[in-house]
């Protein structure tokens, strides 16, 4: 795994310390037209912390992943990463600082096997992806690395298989494995266990929990259970502005959370 | 004060009068584009795709036209029977074709893009490959005095139209019943039917509008540009330099966007007619370099 | 096992290909030679689009505007300044590069329908030139008079054959960088455009650099294409690059099968035959292509060859099947 690491990055992310929080949103909003979907978010995430971020429906949780990866330029306030200011950055500069993000609804590469999945997310963020004029399958250490990772996935079987006809457990386990796949520091897990079996969470949160301890990780969950099994610290949104955040203990007694979600559901 | 230019085509001119028939040209023309392009518009705005053979609808018109007022010697006749005959034509073309795609983009593009060939040729086959000028109408012929020029009635005919339809379009989308729908199907095809409406009638109704449109500028056009083969992917293209420059799904768009190509491409003409079509190219450019979008683009 | 009965087809058509497109053409008649040269310099060039269609995702109604520039260029500087064959071939292909290059940065951010729009607007511009400038490339009436070029080989290229041959040879180079293009990491890339833009950029490709690096390549090979045309007909006119003649190049690929490069050339041949044999018996050329257009959308969208392979793909598992039963 090393390997990786001593090739050519684009941008090195030599900004992770332990010392400062990972992630810090100033005062973030983000306006559609008349709209104001996330309303002047304050929000700190310290490195290795496992923070899960609630809310009911249209509470702005994906708004706020979007502006976090880039998708979505901020309409106010600065988003902070190890202390660096990300908030003009576009989604590739940060990917190359050590952001990555899954998708609630499935975004994979649908007419491509699963190997060429994995492979293009390994190859992001190495100057190998500008090459022209050599095989990509003779690229020892790209084409190890992705076997690992099918491996780890549990997706060695399936590896030829194209994605389109897989079923939507494999899918998902695809999406988290494509975030994985460049090292990120930075994990933000949107609605992993969307649209699984019991018997797929299970085995999604077993995953969640073997992940490499030094990864930062911001869960958006609207499972109850899957939240509160993997959260130390929980932040609830509500139609886009902060409501209330604390341990597990704290937020089962809130009694303005439990209203909303009772009054919601 | 008159300011005497030596121009290298047209001798010695008055720069005042050479200005104003060059922009009158060009705002005639931009009429035409108008009534073209805000047909491509609309059928855009509802169904999302581009129409390829909406250049063919134009040429189609005017042939239609043609032949219509060759035979009853009515201009009006010959107008609407173009639009008519081409509206549905269009709505065959939408129902029988595009329908079956309904929300893929590409195919029906694709699908589009045959039928421009097919219709390219049966005008070839039908009218044949020689151009032709329709007729203009008796009353509209000859020329009046604006300031100090002389100017062709017919084309202040085609301003006054174009800006006719431009105002009842705008009243339609903004002030009636039936431009609300039309706009909440444009926004977002499920919420709408959801709704209740009847998203199917209302993109068939469109489209066919969007033809008639299309087809009623090419018999309005004919007196003075002519129709001949190959005019359809002309025409398409100026209107695609329209839809870039003004924006896409926008009235106001197609509006100032086809005044503007008008213009440019008039006095690129009158300038310099060795790079007239290339003249597009700069507005394009800039547009494209500074809002993306179009100058009134919504996406 | 498995893999045997589609390896023996492959097999199979590549000894026919082989025979077909290098043993047998000195038997066939000089029209057929004709026609099989028309096919590999089409090939090129459907191939080309191929990159842009198939790989990107990046629909282009304006490539045979490329194929334009690079061919007046070749007759422009081989008929007026009488340059010879190195000069006017290089040369045809880098105006069709810097032009692709300039037009890139206007494409480059767009996507989808608004792609096509702007690629077809650019297109025209590009025949509008041709059409226009007559100072120039003499409008309507074209350029004629371009010689076969003097390599200096000991057989003349104004023979048809041996014309085809060289042909050939640029056909399998072309078909050979661009094999290798598209199976490299940055060909790989493409691939991923053309899925999901959205999760290229998240995953770290900075999308803009990759769609212009996509058109600028196919527009590259689009002009070998053109420069090679000029030569082989003699003549270039603005017919050769109006939106028909893009429309014809994108029927190609989609007939084929975009995706697949070999696919696009099986389809630009097709199209070369029927509308030479069509040609013969009726003016209707416009009229069949059309409707064959739709036809395609409507049976065949994914194109011959991607049909061929699940043919393949399909009696593989059959015989699998068969040998465990």
């Amino acid at each position: 795994m090393a390997a990786i690491e001593t090739e050519k990055r684009i941008d090195c992310s030599l900004l992770v310390k332990d010392s400062v929080p990972c992630l810090v949103l100033e005062n973030l909003s983000k306006d559609f037209g008349g709209l104001r979907a996330v309303d002047e978010i304050n929000l700190t995430v310290e490195p290795r912390e496992r923070r899960v971020l609630m809310g009911p429906n249209g509470a702005g949780k994906t708004t706020l992943f979007n502006l976090i990866s880039g998708v979505y330029p901020a309409s106010g306030g600065r988003i902070l990463y190890f202390e660096k200011d990300v908030t003009g950055l576009p989604s590739y500069r940060r990917a190359a600082l050590g952001i990555a993000r899954t998708y609630q609804i499935t975004n994979l590469f649908q007419n491509l096997t699963v190997s060429e999945n994995i492979l293009m997310a390994c190859q992001a963020l190495i100057r190998t992806k500008f090459v022209m004029f050599r095989r990509l399958s003779s690229y020892r250490r790209l084409t190890d690395r992705c076997n690992d990772l099918l491996k780890e996935f549990d997706l060695w079987e399936k590896r030829n298989e194209l994605v389109k006809n897989l079923s939507h457990g494999d899918q998902r386990q695809i999406e988290v494995s494509l975030a994985l796949a460049e090292k990120p520091r930075l994990l933000l897990l949107d609605e992993p266990a969307a649209g699984l079996s019991s018997a797929e969470t299970y085995t999604l949160t077993l995953l969640l929990k073997k992940l490499d301890p030094t990864i930062t990780i911001l869960l958006i969950e609207h499972d109850m259970d899957v939240a509160f099994e993997f959260a130390e610290k929980l932040t609830v949104l509500h139609q886009g502005k902060f409501l209330a955040e604390g341990t597990k203990e704290e937020i089962k007694n809130n009694s303005t959370v439990q209203e909303i979600y009772l009054g919601a559901e | 004060m008159d300011v005497h230019i030596l121009h290298p085509l047209a001798g010695g001119i008055i720069l005042s009068e050479f200005l104003l028939v060059q922009t009158l040209n060009g705002l005639s023309f931009g009429a035409l584009l108008f009534l073209l392009s805000s047909g491509l518009s609309l059928i855009y705005g509802v169904m999302k795709i581009v129409n390829i053979a909406h250049g063919s609808y134009f040429m189609l018109g005017a042939y239609i036209g043609l032949s219509v007022m060759l035979r009853t010697k009515s201009f009006i006749l010959g107008a609407f029977a173009g639009g008519l005959v081409v509206a549905i034509v269009g709505m065959v073309m939408e129902r029988g074709f595009l329908r079956k795609f309904a929300l893929k983009a590409l195919p029906q593009m694709m699908i589009t893009m045959g039928f421009a060939l097919v219709f390219r040729d049966l005008a070839l086959l039908i009218w044949g490959g020689d151009p032709y000028t329709l007729p203009c109408p008796e009353t509209l012929r000859g020329s009046t005095q604006i300031f100090k020029i002389v100017f062709p009635v017919y084309r202040l005919f085609i301003i006054f139209v174009a800006a006719l339809v431009a105002i009842a379009l705008w009243l339609f989308n903004e002030k009636t019943l039936v431009g609300a729908k039309l706009r909440a199907t444009v926004d977002d095809h499920e919420m709408a039917g959801g709704v209740g409406l009847n998203v199917t009638l209302i993109s068939g109704c469109m489209f066919g509008l969007g033809s008639f449109l299309a087809a009623f500028g090419g018999v309005m056009g004919g007196p003075i540009f002519g129709v001949y083969p190959g005019l359809d992917f002309e025409l398409l293209s100026l209107a695609f330099v329209v839809v870039i420059v003004g924006g896409r799904g926008s009235l106001k768009g197609s509006a100032v966007g086809s005044i503007l190509v008008g213009l440019i491409d008039n006095f690129g003409k009158a300038l310099v007619p060795e790079l007239s079509y290339f003249t597009l190219f700069a507005p394009m450019a800039i547009v494209v370099a500074v809002k993306p979008t179009g100058l009134f683009g919504r996406e | 096992m498995k893999h045997l009965f589609a390896s023996k087809t492959k097999i199979i058509g590549l000894i026919l290909v082989f025979l077909v497109l290098v043993v047998m053409p000195p038997f066939y008649t000089s029209y057929w030679v004709t026609l099989l040269t028309q096919t590999l310099i089409y090939g090129i060039l459907a191939m080309s689009l191929d990159i842009l269609i198939g790989y990107t995702g990046l629909s282009s109604f304006g490539h045979a505007g490329f194929f334009g520039s690079s061919a007046y260029t070749v007759a422009i500087l081989s008929t007026r300044y009488k340059m010879g064959f190195l000069i006017c071939f290089i040369s045809g292909i880098a105006v069709t590069t810097v032009i692709s290059m300039i037009f890139g940065l206007l494409v480059a951010h767009a996507t989808g329908v608004y792609f096509l729009i702007i690629t077809l607007a650019l297109g025209m511009v590009l025949w509008g030139l041709a059409f226009r400038w007559v100072g120039v490339t003499r409008g309507d009436n074209g350029i004629s008079g371009i010689p076969r070029p003097d390599l200096g080989l000991p057989i003349s290229l104004k023979d048809p054959l041996t014309y085809y041959y060289v042909i050939l040879v640029f056909f399998l180079i072309c078909l050979i960088l661009m094999a290798i293009y598209v199976r490299s990491p940055f060909g790989h890339s493409l691939k991923g455009v053309r899925e999901s833009e959205s999760r290229m950029r998240i995953l770290g490709y900075h999308t803009w650099l990759h769609k212009y690096f996509s058109y600028v390549s196919a527009a590259a090979f689009g002009g070998v294409a053109g420069s090679l045309w000029a030569y082989f007909d003699g003549f270039i006119s603005p017919y050769n690059m109006d939106l028909t003649a893009s429309i014809e190049i994108i029927l190609m690929v989609i007939l084929g099968g975009p995706g697949t490069l070999i696919g696009p050339a099986l389809g630009a041949g097709i199209i070369i035959f029927l509308k030479n044999f069509i040609s013969a018996y009726t003016q209707r050329w416009l009229l069949i292509l059309g409707s064959i257009y739709i036809l395609t959308i409507f049976y065949a969208p994914q194109g011959l060859m991607n049909l061929i392979k699940d043919w393949l793909k399909g009696s593989e598992k059959k015989t699998a099947v068969e040998e465990l039963g």
